[in-house]
Formats: C-alpha cells, sequence, structure tokens
C-alpha cells in the first residue's frame, strides 16, 4: 500500500539516486564530524583508534592566548568588513533596481567583477597597491581587502530582496508625507531587514574564514585562518585547533539556521498583497 | 456640482513614456465634493493621469491645479492628495493602528490625538477592534479599508483611488462601492476614481470621463454617456449597443431620412454635422430599448420582423439574438422578465417583430477618428 501512495510519474523514488544522495551527504559531512571527535580525544595524534574522552584540548584553547586574540582579530574584521559591505550592498541595490540609468548592466557587472578574479591576483595587487603608496598591512588592510570581496554578494543578496517587494510600497508612503529620506527610514529599510540581515550574516561568514587575501594584507596581526595555518606545522598544537573549529562549528550552524529563519519569516509577505 | 468652481484643474496635460503617448493634450475640470471617474480599458492614460496628480509621474507639459495651486514640481509627499493604491500598498511590518498612523508624522500629534484620530478611522471604515492585525492577517476588503483610512486620515483635498475594488470578488465589491459612496458624500471630499469595470463607474461617479488611447473620448454624468454617447467607441466601452450600418438619405428640416441594414428606413433628428446627405454613419440602440412581440404592434414608431437566432436566461432578463434579413449579425435584444415576453412565444426560430421609439436610436459617426466632446 505504501509504494503505491506516491506513483505520480514525476514523484516516483529512484533507487540509485537516493544512493548517490547519501554517498554526496556523507562525503560533505563526515570529514567535518571527525573535527569534533577527535578534539574530544585524549591524544596528540589525530588518529584512530581514539584513545579516550578528553576536554583537554577545550582547556588548553582557553589558555592558548596568541589563538584567542587571532580569533578576536577575525571578528574584528568580519563584523567591520561585514557592516561596511552590507550598508555599499544596499546602496547599490537600491540604484541598480529603483532606478532607471544609464549603464546600468555595466555598473552591476562592475560591482560583480570581484567575484571573477581570482583572490591570488587580488591579494597581490592590492599588496601591491597599498605598499607602494607607503601603507602599513594591518587589520585594516586586510578589512579593506575583505570588503572588496564581500561587496558583490552583499550586492546580490539585497537586489533578490528589493526585486523581491512592491515599489508602490515606497509611493505610499510618499504619498502619506514622507520625503526620501523618511521613506528609507519607515518603508524601504523594514521591509529589507530580512535581506540586510542574510547579507551581514553571509559577508561576515566569507570575511571570517577568508585566507589568501588575508595572508597577503596582514601586518603582525594574524586573523584565524592565518594562525591556524601557521600551527599546522607544529603537531603538538593541531588537537587545540580541532577543539576551536568544532566551537566555530556550532556557533556557524546557529548562524546558518537563524538566517535561515529570518529569510524565511521575511519572505511570509514580501508582496505586500499577503494572498 | 458643475456650477462651483473648478476645484482641480487638469490643464493641457500630456505625457509620453519613449515614442509612446499616455496622455495627450486633456482637459478636465473637477468641482469640490465631486465624485469624478476616469473611466477605460487598460492603457487608455487613466492612470498615468492619476499618478501626475499624485506626483508620482511629472507631466511633459500642461498644468495640474488643486485649490488653485500649481501641481507641477511638488513632490508627491507634499500634495494635498493621497491615494489608494490598487493592490492597498499595506505595509507589511507595521499592524493596521500604525498603517493608518502612518501620514500623521509630520503633523507631529501627542500620542493621545494619534490614538483618537486613529480609532475614528478605524470606526469610520468598521474595523474597530482589528487595529492589533498585521496586513498579512487581513482579508482583501479588509486591506482596502486599511487602505482607505490610511488615505482619509491625512484629511486630503482630493482622494484619488486606483481600481481599488480590481482584487475583490464581485459582491463584495459591490457591498464596497455603496460604502465608499456613502462615505464620499458624508466627508464632501473629492475623489478621483480610476477604474475600467463601466458597471462601476456609473453606480459611484457624479461624472466619468471616458478615455482611449490617451485622450478623453466623452465627458460627461452617467445618464449621458449611457443614453447619448458621442461616438462608436464610447457607446461600444459603455454597457452593451446595437451598431447598424446605415446611410442617410435625406436631410430636410433638422430630421434625416436614414436607410439602415436590417431595421429599414427610419427618421431621426439630423443634431450632429456629420448627419449630412449621402454620409454613411452607424445607428445605435441599446438591447433594452427594443420591444419583441410575436403580433406586429400597432401604435409603435418603428418595427420591423426578424428570426429568433438564440435566446438567453439570466434570470432578471432574457437576451434574445435575432436575426434580419438584411444583417448578418444578429442584434441583440434585452427583455425585462415579466408577463409580457415568455420563452414558450418566443421559441428560437419563431418569427418576432421588434418595434422602438424614434428616440432610442442614438446617430453616430463612422470616422473613427471623429472625437467630439
Amino acid at each position: 500500500m505504501k509504494a503505491k501512495k506516491n506513483t505520480a510519474y514525476m514523484s516516483r523514488p529512484s533507487r540509485p539516486l537516493r544512493i548517490y544522495a547519501f554517498v554526496y551527504l556523507g562525503f560533505l559531512y563526515i570529514p567535518v564530524a571527525f573535527l569534533p571527535l577527535f578534539s574530544f580525544n585524549d591524544s596528540l595524534y589525530v588518529a584512530f583508534p581514539l584513545t579516550s574522552f578528553s576536554t583537554v584540548w577545550y582547556e588548553a584553547m582557553i589558555d592558548n592566548e596568541p589563538m584567542l586574540s587571532a580569533l578576536l582579530n577575525s571578528v574584528k574584521v568580519g563584523l567591520v568588513s561585514a557592516t561596511i559591505a552590507t550598508v555599499f550592498g544596499i546602496f547599490a541595490a537600491k540604484a541598480l533596481t529603483r532606478y532607471r540609468m544609464h549603464g546600468q548592466k555595466s555598473v552591476l557587472a562592475v560591482i560583480l567583477l570581484p567575484l571573477l578574479i581570482p583572490e591570488i591576483i587580488l591579494g597581490v595587487a592590492l599588496l601591491v597597491l597599498l605598499s607602494r603608496l607607503g601603507v602599513t598591512l594591518s587589520l585594516y588592510t586586510i578589512t579593506l581587502g575583505h570588503i572588496l570581496i564581500t561587496v558583490p554578494f552583499a550586492t546580490v543578496t539585497l537586489m533578490a530582496r528589493f526585486h523581491g517587494f512592491d515599489r508602490s510600497m515606497e509611493e505610499a508612503a510618499a504619498d502619506l508625507g514622507d520625503n526620501a529620506w523618511w521613506t528609507f527610514w519607515r518603508v524601504t529599510l523594514p521591509m529589507v531587514m530580512p535581506g540586510v540581515i542574510a547579507s551581514f550574516l553571509l559577508c561576515f561568514t566569507i570575511s571570517f574564514d577568508e585566507f589568501i587575501v588575508a595572508f597577503f594584507l596582514s601586518g603582525t596581526e594574524p586573523t584565524l585562518p592565518i594562525y591556524i595555518y601557521s600551527q599546522l606545522r607544529f603537531s603538538q598544537k593541531l588537537p587545540g585547533v580541532l577543539a576551536l573549529g568544532s566551537c566555530i562549528l556550532i556557533v556557524s550552524f546557529a548562524l546558518v539556521f537563524f538566517s535561515q529563519w529570518i529569510r524565511r519569516r521575511g519572505t511570509e509577505d514580501v508582496s505586500g498583497t499577503g494572498i | 456640482m458643475s456650477d462651483n468652481a473648478a476645484y482641480i484643474r487638469i490643464e493641457n496635460i500630456s505625457k509620453h513614456f519613449g515614442s509612446v503617448v499616455a496622455v495627450d493634450h486633456v482637459d478636465i475640470n473637477i468641482s469640490a465634493g465631486e465624485f469624478f471617474s476616469l473611466l477605460g480599458p487598460s492603457g487608455c492614460g487613466k492612470t498615468t493621469l492619476l499618478r501626475m496628480i499624485a506626483g508620482f509621474e511629472s507631466p511633459d507639459s500642461g498644468e495640474i491645479y488643486v485649490d488653485n495651486a500649481p501641481m507641477s514640481g511638488v513632490p508627491p509627499h507634499r500634495r494635498p492628495t493621497n491615494m489608494v493604491f490598487q493592490n492597498y500598498a499595506i505595509f507589511p511590518h507595521l499592524n493596521v493602528q500604525r498603517n493608518i498612523a502612518y501620514g500623521l508624522r509630520s503633523e507631529k500629534p501627542g500620542r493621545a490625538e494619534i490614538g483618537r484620530r486613529v480609532g475614528e478611522m478605524l470606526d469610520m471604515v468598521k474595523l474597530s477592534g482589528l487595529g492589533e492585525r498585521k496586513s498579512g492577517e487581513l482579508s482583501g476588503g479588509q486591506r482596502q479599508r486599511v487602505a482607505l483610512a490610511r488615505a482619509l486620515i491625512r484629511q486630503p483635498k482630493v482622494l484619488l483611488l486606483d481600481e481599488p475594488f480590481g482584487a475583490l470578488d464581485k459582491k463584495l465589491r459591490e457591498e464596497m462601492q455603496l460604502e465608499l459612496r456613502a462615505l464620499q458624500q458624508s466627508l464632501g471630499i473629492t475623489f478621483i476614481f480610476v477604474t475600467h469595470d463601466q458597471e462601476e463607474a456609473m453606480t459611484l461617479s457624479d461624472r466619468i470621463a471616458v478615455m482611449a488611447d490617451g485622450v478623453v473620448l466623452q465627458l460627461a454624468p452617467p445618464e449621458v454617456i449611457y443614453q447619448r454617447p458621442v461616438s462608436v467607441e464610447v457607446a461600444d466601452f459603455i454597457g452593451q449597443m446595437n451598431f447598424i450600418d446605415a446611410a442617410v438619405s435625406d436631410v430636410s428640416n433638422g430630421e434625416a431620412v436614414i436607410d439602415t441594414a436590417g431595421l429599414g428606413r427610419i427618421k431621426a433628428a439630423a443634431d450632429a454635422p456629420f448627419v449630412a446627405k449621402g454620409a454613411k454613419i452607424f445607428v445605435a440602440i441599446r438591447p433594452e430599448k427594443i420591444t419583441l412581440s410575436s403580433e406586429r404592434p400597432a401604435d409603435a414608431e418603428n418595427s420591423v420582423q426578424g428570426v429568433i437566432n438564440a435566446a438567453a436566461y439570466l434570470g432578471d432578463r432574457r437576451h434574445f439574438y435575432i436575426s434580419l434579413p438584411e444583417r448578418d449579425k444578429p442584434v441583440a435584444v434585452a427583455a425585462q422578465e415579466d408577463g409580457a415576453v415568455t420563452g414558450q412565444s418566443l421559441a428560437r426560430d419563431s418569427a418576432v417583430w421588434l418595434s422602438w421609439a424614434n428616440d432610442a436610436v442614438i446617430l453616430l459617426s463612422s470616422d473613427a477618428s471623429h472625437r467630439d466632446v
């Protein structure tokens, strides 16, 4: 009986495809699962068999001053670049979806171009430029590079949101006595807010684990990916990295679920007709 | 109403979008307190005209005056007009109260004042008790009421309505029409109403401007538009109409003798310049102006015999389609469902007499470009 339930041609299940799906998901997530597994293993060596359960690496992580400061650096760079990229993204998305202007397509292409330029080239180019200008490499230069990388993502995310909502909302605000500035604050921004949050989270994530550009543009203070890379040479530090990695994994999952929840809540009533 | 000084003056307004002429040299005067409708098919320029009054589009030429103040260069947020949008444009992130109170920001009233005025508006549009709801929790009719309250709380000089009933089902639409008309009369605010639904325009309006291709074809009260359309386009757009090819065979002493394809030779007042000897014209007659009978009516001013081609029962009336010897297209006749005409005596293929009064006939120019406003 059960097999007959879904017999519509397009929804008939296929065994090979199901196996493929499981293999795919396994390939994707099993390596990630090793991270928390070995972070609780009481051994210096990341290898089977597991010895015994231990939280020693988590304790070591808390005591590892340079690692925590690298984490803090990454969070700072991520927050600042995500904020600035999202603000730029709002301007760009509003301009590209709301105004009729000459060369609209070329403007969009120029904004999205950094997506296509290999990061290694961006990194080298920025390094050459900044050293020519005599700028000292620091967290600021990394932030600058990350803004450059994340603006396209912010723009695309926000454009989808701006496209999704009805122009007459903004006209209604103007009709009810609001100038452009008030209309933006009272109608446009609240309505694109789910897109703003999504853009912010996306940009933060990209910046947080970005390595190549950060590697070229970092001064004396490393971001977390650079710190982790530098520690890979010392095998005794590796389990500590695993512990930190597990923590970041949990936070990332929480962020993804949060942003999806925001997004879903936001799409309920974008059109304004609500029906 | 028309004896008042014009409150809204639309003077020689034109608007192009690229090479498309949306509004073409339109002049309209609207009195204070009038319920005025812009009626026409989609793309006729009625919405563009409304949006120019609201300030969302600027005219290429001409000027719009509201209460003697020229509107060009005045942005939408400074105009004494408010609009009910076609899709209502209820702000989804605000509840009903906040939606309605939205337009009070610039007045900076106190909290108590806002509460009082929002309460008044909720009462007026019969939404008391729903103030806390979000727009997603409202029905189509309720959203329409919120849109109305939100616009009216600003006490506009003119309320602009862009097809506000388009999304409602027929029954609710008729209910809302009556309410809107009553509301307009009690408030005394000038309403400019855009619609493509001729019945709606007739029900609501003091006067109607029938538009097509960016020009006003006729501007008159509903009765005049219906009874005395000035062109084939207007007559065709408003209600059902039989158009019959005809030629003027003679004009004398202000009376024309006209040969028609199907209705025989008729006489009518030659009250328009196109009714000249030898001219090809259209004779138009409304389906309900024709009476059917099985015997030749003795006292009718005009009568002709035909054969019933098809009949449709519509409850309150019947529609008949009657073939005439000299005419390809059957003539439509609408008969009230009462004792005078019954289904039995007027079966399909039976011969029948059509009769009508002289004043039921409307003469229209066959020249499509002829526009006599």
